[in-house]
């Protein structure tokens, strides 16, 4: 009951008008800042955080806070429009969202994207509201043992996620992982691969790859065809571009599994956003009853992984809010702004400042109300920019990704790599070679290199430490079966196959009576 | 046909020069007469990041200079790319970046001393010493540093210490430590101060460096506790915790935070950028919401006193490199 | 697609050489631990057997289907890439702004006929819009060039 009333206490310190006006103002800065390619949440909330300053620290944080879950929204518009993602934890929604548009169905993309979204940022809000403290706890258990297993498990599931020839898929994973190793060694710290350039001592940055695997790329396989194209055509009435019937039937239980998930791994330091909505994706594929439609405009692939960075981003507040851990980049700069208002966050907060904490979690659940009224009134204005001709969009969106892979680190040299990465994956396209694959090991891989390096280094040596603690053991078991699962079914098949006669005359008898 | 289009193209060009000569010319007057790009070498949220956007936002409320300091990240390398981006801006006073111990150690541990170096930028001043703290569980079977040392004697390479990469001031720090009480640990290098003290507080660690600000709360909660400081003295702000010294090991390390700009730019110039940190590092509100607020030590070097601080900085680490093997 | 796959075979089997080479220059194990140059070594060599196995693939297959886009796409995608890389090219001597006025100049003049007025005043509402949303807005210090902007 003690929960209520204090969420209670937050609603009445939310509700105030000037509050609300600022939570307004997040969010729609954070649908903004998360449609512009480069500009993420982290660089987002740091630039307008001079605007908080003279504030009361409640209002600020209602307002940096709005602009971090707002991004997650407004991630997902280019996506889906023009199949540059926003930012990072929309990199899936690139892959489905834009194939849904070229058949004329960016509505509804955007649509249920922004149910989603709304569905898992409540849900997000109501756990972190109810049991903070022990998520708290379940998030500190995850060491370098349980992320290994983790990254793992991504890994693992990662070249399952592309379809087509598997060879190639394979080797599309190995290319990423290797591009993951170019840098600085996180361990030894000396640089690996960088050929005496220091611009690589930082590695491959995973943005500019995956603006140019996709959006470059996109438009240059655009480019090839007539500049007359069916997306273009699409309806603008509301009730067009609002998702059927149909629609909400296959996205229902996609967008549930993403809000699982992506509070799951969202509540974890250090995996955040862009993991869980990798994560969902691959759930959804897994589930899914036509895996085959995934990389073909599949509604679940957009439904799954837009709900679960939204919860992923309620869910990174927790270790924020109660262990006064930051989890991720934007958590971080969230918490050096508590300490320029004066405050302390960490384990005490709760106690030191309720009326902060629960302010900021009772504006949280109105922030998502202000967010779905908004995006659902937009969609049919964001649609809209689809009826750009062609010969005007596409060089459009090659200057919004110039621009955009500049601004991710202000580096002439991202730019680059961006073109370098959007070339390569115009042959790629062409040659049925998946660029996702590539984006994905690039984000898991160094993770994954330094995380066994340091489990073994904790175990001194020994590999029982991936198989000495439930969660490990958990996560190591799903592994490995999705790796024995696809042998299980072929020698199931086989068996079947040779049963077969008996079998289809006793289903045909069922089937008369 | 073809005439209209390069008259298009043609009266294009002329009008993009136009809009963007009006936008880009400014009136030359004193220095600065325009914004003053802020660069922090590492990615938001670290402690150079809060530190250069708490100096823009003081700047900002008390006037210092008539012109704002504009905060970028300019992330990579340990922060290289950021110092090398500075490097190349010769003569531009309107380019300053704040300056942690990286600049001098990374140059030196990736052997890029002939491209990368502190020589190449300009010292503007030093603003404070940021200390290390050695932190365990609270619930931890060492109470005191003697207790540490013991179980690392007993059992050498056996007790999980937690830092930044190799070659870093952690791990450098750890070294040292190390070798003055005769005992070895067993070294785990994290990516960032975050990430190693939510391993320690889930138990994977045993022992980590922090800095102040991330141990202090942890501290009040009784989460962790404070073993020692790696100072001579005791800090102001929290008396209670001893130092290493006290303890019989006679380690003393500071973080060093400062200010350069870019190379080549006039004595002027610099002389009015040093007064302004000067003028930074007496305002009660720098006093009180970071120095105090994250423990720090006070220090203000000029440019002169801190060009020849990193000298001395630089080949004592230039020593206790190759003393540990990273430096050949 | 059988020659693509070949040359692209190729070139990974050169990446895995390049990877393999450098690995074998760092540390292949540590103390207790793989070292700097464990995972590249094997994920070179990885690369370097499914590379292998693409190229068996490759030759093994006989059909060799034409990839290049008409005469007209071609000319299309190819002004697009090469105005992309040069506009990337002189950004550190006209600045950005310019850079991306020129390019949307560039293409609005030779992908598709356009109005005067749209040539215009695309080309130009380009770079401005960039100004104002990334520079003024968002602080982002945008390249500039010779000419001051």
């Amino acid at each position: 009951m003690e929960v209520f009333h204090n969420l209670l206490m937050g609603f009445s310190i939310a509700i105030t008008p000037l509050n609300l006006l600022f939570a307004l103002f997040g969010v729609l800065a954070g649908t903004i800042i998360g449609a512009l390619p480069g500009i993420g949440p982290p660089t987002g909330v740091a630039i307008l955080m001079p605007l908080t300053f003279g504030m009361n620290p409640t209002t600020a944080m209602i307002m940096l806070a709005g602009i971090y879950y707002g991004a997650m929204y407004g991630g997902t518009i280019t996506s889906v429009l023009i199949n540059v993602p926003g930012e990072s934890s929309s990199v899936m929604t690139a892959v489905e969202g834009y194939q849904m548009a070229l058949k004329g169905r960016a509505g509804v993309a955007l649509g249920i994207a922004t149910i989603g979204s709304f569905v898992a940022g409540t849900f997000g809000v109501i756990l972190l509201t109810l049991i903070s403290p022990i998520l708290a706890e379940f998030a500190l258990k995850f060491g370098p043992p349980q992320y290994f297993a983790l990254m793992f498990l991504g890994l693992v599931t990662l070249t399952s996620l592309s379809g087509g020839n598997s060879v190639k898929g394979f080797m599309m994973t190995l290319i990423g992982l290797l591009l993951a190793m170019v840098g600085m060694d996180s361990i030894t710290g000396r640089p690996r691969f960088i050929m005496g350039n220091l611009q690589l001592l930082n590695g491959f940055d995973f943005l500019p790859a995956a603006m140019g695997l996709f959006g470059i790329s996109e438009v240059l396989v655009t480019m090839e065809g007539p500049m007359k194209m069916e997306m273009q055509k699409a309806s603008l009435k509301f009730k067009d571009v609002w998702p059927k019937a149909a629609d909400w039937a296959a996205s229902k239980w996609a967008i549930v599994r993403g809000t699982v998930v992506g509070f799951a791994i969202g509540i974890l330091p250090g995996a955040g956003a862009t993991l869980a909505s990798f994560g969902s994706y691959a759930v959804e594929k897994k589930f899914s009853k036509h895996p085959e439609e995934f990389g073909h405009g599949a509604i679940e692939g957009v439904a799954g992984p837009e709900s679960a960075n939204n919860s992923a981003s309620a869910a990174a507040m927790v270790p924020l809010l109660t262990l006064g851990i930051p989890s991720s980049a934007t958590t971080a700069i969230l918490m050096g702004a508590m300490m320029m208002y004066g405050l302390r966050p960490g384990p005490l907060l709760f106690d030191t400042n309720p009326d902060l904490v629960w302010g900021l979690i009772a504006s949280m659940y109105i922030g998502n109300v202000i967010l779905v009224i908004m995006n659902i009134g937009m969609i049919p204005a964001f649609v809209s920019v689809l009826r750009t001709p062609i010969s005007i969009l596409m060089p459009l969106i090659v200057v919004f990704t110039l621009v955009g892979s500049y601004s991710a680190n202000n580096n002439l040299f991202d730019v680059w790599v961006m073109l370098g990465f959007g070339i390569a994956g115009y042959f790629m396209r062409k040659f049925g070679y998946p660029p996702a694959p590539i984006v994905l090991a690039l984000v898991l891989g160094s993770n994954t290199e330094r995380t066994l390096r340091q489990s073994l280094m904790m175990s001194r040596g020994s590999l029982g430490i991936f198989f000495s603690e439930p969660i490990v053991v958990t996560l190591m078991t799903v592994t490995l079966v999705i790796l024995i699962a696809p042998v299980i079914g072929m020698v199931m098949k086989y068996a079947r196959n040779r049963r077969t006669p008996g079998g289809a005359q006793a289903g045909g008898g069922t089937g008369e009576a | 046909m073809k005439k209209s289009r390069f008259l298009v193209a043609g009266l294009t060009l002329v009008a993009l020069f136009i809009g963007m000569f009006a936008g880009g010319v400014l009136a030359k007057s004193d220095y600065p007469s325009r914004p003053i790009e802020f660069v922090v070498p590492f990615n938001p949220g670290g402690g150079s990041d809060n530190m250069a956007r708490m100096i823009a936002a003081i700047y900002d409320k008390e006037r210092i200079l008539p012109q704002p300091l504009v905060v970028v990240n300019k992330a990579g390398g340990s922060g290289s790319v950021g110092m090398s981006y500075v490097q190349t801006k010769n003569g531009d006073p309107y380019v300053i970046m704040t300056a942690v111990p990286q600049v001098l150690t990374v140059p030196l541990t990736t052997g890029s001393t002939d491209v990368l170096h502190w020589t190449k930028l300009t010292p503007i001043a030093l603003l404070a010493l940021d200390e290390f703290m050695l932190v365990v569980r609270y619930d931890s079977p060492y109470q005191n540093v003697k207790e540490l040392v013991n179980a690392a004697k007993a059992a050498p390479k056996t007790i999980k210490f937690g830092g930044s990469e190799v070659g870093s001031e952690d791990s450098i720090l750890t070294d040292i430590f190390a070798q003055k009480a005769g005992v070895q640990f067993n070294y785990i290098p994290f990516k960032s101060g975050g990430e190693v003290m939510t391993a320690l507080l889930g138990g994977h660690l045993d022992v980590v460096w922090a800095n102040p600000n991330e141990a202090m709360s942890q501290m009040e909660a009784k989460k962790v506790r404070v073993l020692a400081v790696a100072n001579r003295e005791r800090l102001k702000g929290a008396p209670n915790i001893p130092t290493l010294k006290e303890n019989g090991i006679d380690v003393h390390w500071q973080m060093l935070r400062g200010i350069f700009a870019a190379p080549g730019i006039k004595d002027a110039e610099r002389k009015v950028l040093e007064k302004a940190m000067k003028k930074l590092t007496d305002s009660p509100t720098w006093k009180k919401d970071f120095i105090e607020a994250n423990f720090l030590t006070p220090k203000y070097m000029d440019s002169k006193a801190y060009a020849q601080f990193l000298k001395d900085k630089e080949a004592e680490y230039k020593a206790i490199l190759k003393n540990l093997g990273v430096l050949k | 697609m059988k020659t693509a796959d070949m040359i692209i075979a190729a070139l990974c089997l050169f990446i895995s050489g390049a990877f393999a080479a450098g690995s074998l220059k760092l540390g292949y194990m540590a103390e207790f631990t793989p070292g700097s140059g464990f995972f590249p070594l094997w994920l070179a060599i990885a690369l370097a057997i499914a590379s292998l196995i693409l190229l068996a693939q490759a030759i093994l297959r006989q059909e060799n289907g034409a990839w290049l886009p008409g005469r007209e796409g071609l000319k299309r995608v190819l002004s697009m890439a090469g105005a992309t890389v040069i506009s990337v090219f002189i950004i550190p001597y006209t600045g950005i702004l310019l850079s991306i006025g020129l390019f949307m100049l560039f293409l609005m003049l030779t992908i598709e006929k356009h109005s005067w007025l749209g040539v215009i005043g695309v080309s130009l509402l380009t770079p401005v819009a960039v100004y104002l949303i990334f520079q003024r807005w968002l602080l982002v210090p945008l390249p500039m060039g010779v000419f001051g902007f």
